[in-house]
């Protein structure tokens, strides 16, 4: 009786240090997840403008064909934070999706790739905005159409 | 006359004073710039539009001939805001499901991705009725230009990008393609008080 009540008490203070190490893991993979979104959050909202960018700079190239090889470096960089973006969001899978299939420190290290990602579109994003803005500003002060 | 009769005229008279002294929305104000022309005030109108949707039909503004409708701009991998205010537009489509003079339209920003048969599917998902519910793709300038016009109207901030940000507002448009009402899509209270200016519109003689 003595053994089987040590048993037991082994057997749940196990599942008791299980369930604490379960809910830490999820915590730390939860706190990358949201470091994550913090950097998607930053640049999400200038998507639209991104895209406006690319819209009224390729009208320019339409007017005149001749400005394609002053625009088209700043289009490609706007094109390229564009897809960037949209595709980044449409591959990511949420630290819940992936549970069933790998393990904590697999997650983590998807989480921390992620966020690598996320980073670089974000730069992308910003330096594009830069260029394509700055071109756009002196296009309009020469070109009248 | 005595006590008892003037207490009832009494009280006759006094609801209809308060009656007559309450504040009733009948209509709804016509939003977005406008001008003045030989004495007629021009309004705003939705620009033309021609967009496919979950069924590959063409979907334009004669579509909601005759019908209001509700319009928001969404993409299906979208991680925050789009789960949220297309839960709300499942709303107004659930209250609105047998009014035949209301639609909705919801515009894909990654026509990339968001192709027919992927709006297809999530549309199926969510159990909208394509002749009611529109999920529409196009090409990316015409759907972001339309956004626009649209968000144009609706923001306060002009120097938002290009008018339109990725706030998640629904916009509620008449049968003369007119903008009356807009809400944070994001927020339920706010779309409570849109599912009534929807009635309030429907309601309009």
């Amino acid at each position: 009786m003595t053994y089987f009540k040590l048993f037991a008490t082994a057997c749940l203070f196990s599942l008791l240090i299980a369930c604490a190490m379960s809910n830490s893991e999820e915590a730390a993979e939860n706190e990358l997840k949201d470091e994550l979104y913090l950097i998607h959050d930053e640049v999400m909202p200038k998507m639209p403008e991104v895209v406006r960018l690319e819209i009224e700079l390729s009208k320019f190239i339409e007017k005149d064909s001749n400005l394609m090889s002053i625009i088209d470096p700043a289009l490609a960089l706007l094109n390229k934070a564009d897809e960037g973006m949209m595709s980044w969001m449409s591959e990511f899978k949420q630290p819940s999706e992936l549970k069933s299939s790998k393990s904590h420190e697999e997650i983590m290290e998807y989480l921390k790739l992620e966020k690598a990602k996320i980073e670089q579109v974000r730069l992308d994003i910003l330096a594009s905005l830069v260029k394509g803005n700055t071109l756009l500003d002196s296009l309009k002060t020469v070109k009248t159409f | 006359m005595n006590l008892k009769n003037l207490s009832f005229y009494a009280l006759i008279l006094f609801s209809v004073i308060i009656n007559s002294c309450e504040t009733k929305v009948n209509s709804l104000p016509i939003l977005g710039e406008r001008d003045f022309i030989n004495g007629d005030t021009i309004y705003h109108t939705i620009p033309d539009f021609s967009f496919i949707n979950q069924d590959s039909q063409i979907v334009t503004n004669e579509t909601f001939e005759g019908k209001a409708y509700v319009a928001d701009f969404f993409f299906i991998h979208c991680p925050t805001i789009c789960p949220i205010t297309t839960k709300q537009m499942l709303r107004i489509y659930q209250y609105f499901e047998n009014e035949d003079r209301l639609g909705l339209i919801a515009h894909s920003i990654d026509p990339v991705r968001d192709t027919v048969p992927a709006l297809k599917r999530y549309a199926k998902n969510l159990g909208a009725e394509s002749s009611k519910w529109h999920f529409v793709t196009g090409n990316k300038r015409d759907i972001y230009e339309i956004a626009d016009d649209y968000f144009s109207i609706v923001l306060e901030d002009k120097e938002a990008a290009g008018g339109f940000d990725h706030s998640g507002r629904l916009i509620l448009i008449d049968k003369n393609r007119h903008i009356r009402s807009f809400c944070d899509g994001t927020d339920p209270a706010d779309v409570g008080r849109f599912l009534k200016d929807i009635e309030i519109l429907l309601n309009e003689k």
